[in-house]
């Protein structure tokens, strides 16, 4: 199809009867011989139907569409699952849902100050381009993870911003409904007014400081790498970042785990791969003994790369040669595996 | 006249079945063939009750029998496209079932009299639909794959501006576009509520 033949507006119009006859001949026809028009007319009743069950329809629209809309037994069950349907919705908390990445990536409130004392170890230790070249990845994996932090603490507040709108709501409506609406539900209602302005508020200040600190970081990285991050708060967590291994060898990269830190985090890139859910184990060099297992991993997506990152407790590692063995997990839950990542600690 | 009341009775074969549905479309395995009829079935019967049919489902049927029949005995049917000639049947068979529906006619105070009698019934009923729906809706979404779950429940979450901005993500994380996202969650709403429909059905 080359040009659109239909918007939202004449589509909603179809659905309620309210086209002249040769326009609606011409969308009855359409519905059948486009796809394209067969699926935006799908989507648009879903939308027409959903509207008029969160009561989103009001004066002729609203009488146009129980008068004509209405008139047939299988357009009322569409109305009947879309009503049940906002129920089960409503049910399954979907704000627990915004927060499933948030387990995958764990952060530490001191994961920052940690570099200080890594990347001043390593200008003493002078290790040359090669070094730079791995803080620069390990920046990358310390931008990523607080990026992470960041936007789910912004996920948090916009889901909270929800739920108090739903109460908003619920609210009126009974406020509205009661005429005799008592001073505390007035109360409730202002006091909840209140509070959805603070979390807006609080959410701008959130997204603006998210913007700023990534503008300041994304500067302060390009500019001068290995002195970066540095912040005074205790360090916890040690951060890394590993390429794809090299088919035919290649350096084997290397990390530096500080005495103090109690988790490590690894910033995998994946090779492209159809998997969606990942499995890793932390090896020994040889393979012989597994050290630590993952759960189920979930990938990220950033462009056409998938970064997996993984974390697993510091006290683990020795001063030797380590592989992270990845695995996908099939449709049959069946894993198999993609990759491994070879890294040496070295200290 | 009998002649033709005759031909809309008569049944079809499995292999004038089968024809028609290659005809229909040109996939080569059987799955896809199947799809297709369901597809054209299923865009019929939401044609007729866009016009206000009172039986979609049996119009439909009709409609297929007749093409199929059509080409069970000419071999071939010339038109631009199956569907389009699937519509241009569908047209006929509206056509008629509106002079049969004017002939069947039954005077409104008669049929508010009816509902009103059954109403406390219906209201009862109702709920039972209802507490049924809940049921069959946690069993259909549970069957549905992971990813497909998760994008349902979340492409519906949230009223207005908060929907968008959580569309916008969604699509974001799934590296799609959000015309893209909406089109697979209309299609996984479709599927879950062809399946909820059954599961109320069987209970």
């Amino acid at each position: 199809m080359n040009e659109r033949k239909f918007n939202q507006q004449n589509l909603r119009a179809y659905l309620l009867g309210e086209l002249p006859e040769a326009e609606a001949e011409r969308f009855d026809e359409l519905s059948f011989t486009e796809n394209e028009f067969a699926e935006a007319l799908g989507e648009a009743e879903n939308d027409l139907v959903d509207a008029y069950v969160g009561d989103g329809l009001s004066g002729a629209k609203l009488e146009r569409f129980k008068a004509h809309y209405l008139a047939s037994p299988l357009r009322r069950e569409k109305v009947e699952f879309a009503k049940n349907f906002r129920t089960y919705a409503e049910k399954h908390n979907a704000p627990e849902i915004f927060k499933t990445s948030a387990s995958e990536v764990k952060t530490e409130p001191g994961e920052a100050g940690f570099f200080a004392g890594v990347f001043s170890n390593l200008r003493l230790l002078q290790l040359g381009f090669a070094t730079a070249a791995l803080a620069l990845m390990v920046t990358g994996g310390w931008l990523f993870v607080e990026n992470s932090r960041l936007r789910n603490r912004f996920d948090e507040s916009l889901a909270q911003q929800a739920e108090l709108e739903r109460r908003e709501k619920r609210l009126r409506d009974e406020i509205a409904a009661q005429s005799n609406a008592s001073a505390e539900k007035e109360a409730e209602l202002a006091r909840i007014r209140e509070e959805l302005a603070r979390v807006e508020k609080e959410r701008e200040q959130q997204r603006q400081i998210t913007e700023r600190e990534q503008q300041q970081k994304e500067t302060l990285a390009k500019r001068q790498p290995i002195e970066t991050p540095r912040l005074t708060a205790a360090p916890r967590a040690a951060f890394f970042a590993l390429a794809p291994p090299l088919r035919g060898g290649g350096s084997l990269p290397t990390i530096s785990v500080p005495a103090n830190a109690d988790t490590v985090t690894i910033r995998l890139e994946l090779e492209p791969n159809d998997f969606t859910r990942y499995r890793v184990a932390l090896k020994t060099q040889t393979g012989e003994r597994i050290l630590w297992r993952s759960g189920s991993l979930r990938a990220q997506t950033t462009g056409e790369n998938k970064i997996l990152n993984v974390s697993f407790p510091a006290r683990l590692l020795r001063v030797q040669t380590y592989s992270l063995e990845v695995s996908g997990i099939g449709a049959g839950g069946k894993p198999e595996i993609v990759s491994d990542y070879f890294f040496r600690n070295v200290r | 006249m009998q002649n033709v009341e005759q031909k809309k009775k008569r049944t079809l074969n499995a292999e004038a079945f089968r024809r028609f549905l290659g005809w229909l479309g040109d996939d080569a395995d059987a799955d896809s063939r199947s799809e297709n009829y369901l597809e054209m079935r299923r865009r019929l019967v939401a044609y007729f009750d866009r016009k206000n049919c009172l039986q979609p489902d049996e119009l439909a049927d009709e409609t297929l029998n007749r093409v199929a029949r059509r080409l069970d005995e000419e071999g071939d049917i010339e038109s631009e496209t199956p569907a389009k000639y699937c519509y241009i049947v569908a047209r006929f068979v509206f056509l008629e079932s509106l002079r049969g529906t004017e002939k069947k006619n039954v005077p409104l105070d008669e049929i508010s009299r009816a509902k009103s009698g059954n109403l406390a019934i219906a209201e009862a009923k109702e709920e039972e639909i209802k507490e049924k729906m809940l049921d069959c809706l946690e069993h259909c979404t549970n069957q549905l794959e992971a990813i497909n779950r998760e994008i349902i429940t979340r492409y519906y979450y949230g009223e207005e501006r908060i929907k968008i901005e959580n569309r916008r993500r969604l699509a974001e994380g799934l590296g799609i576009t959000v015309n893209a996202l909406s089109i697979r969650a209309c299609r996984i709403r479709d599927k879950l509520e062809i399946c909820v429909k059954k599961c109320v059905g069987k209970k």
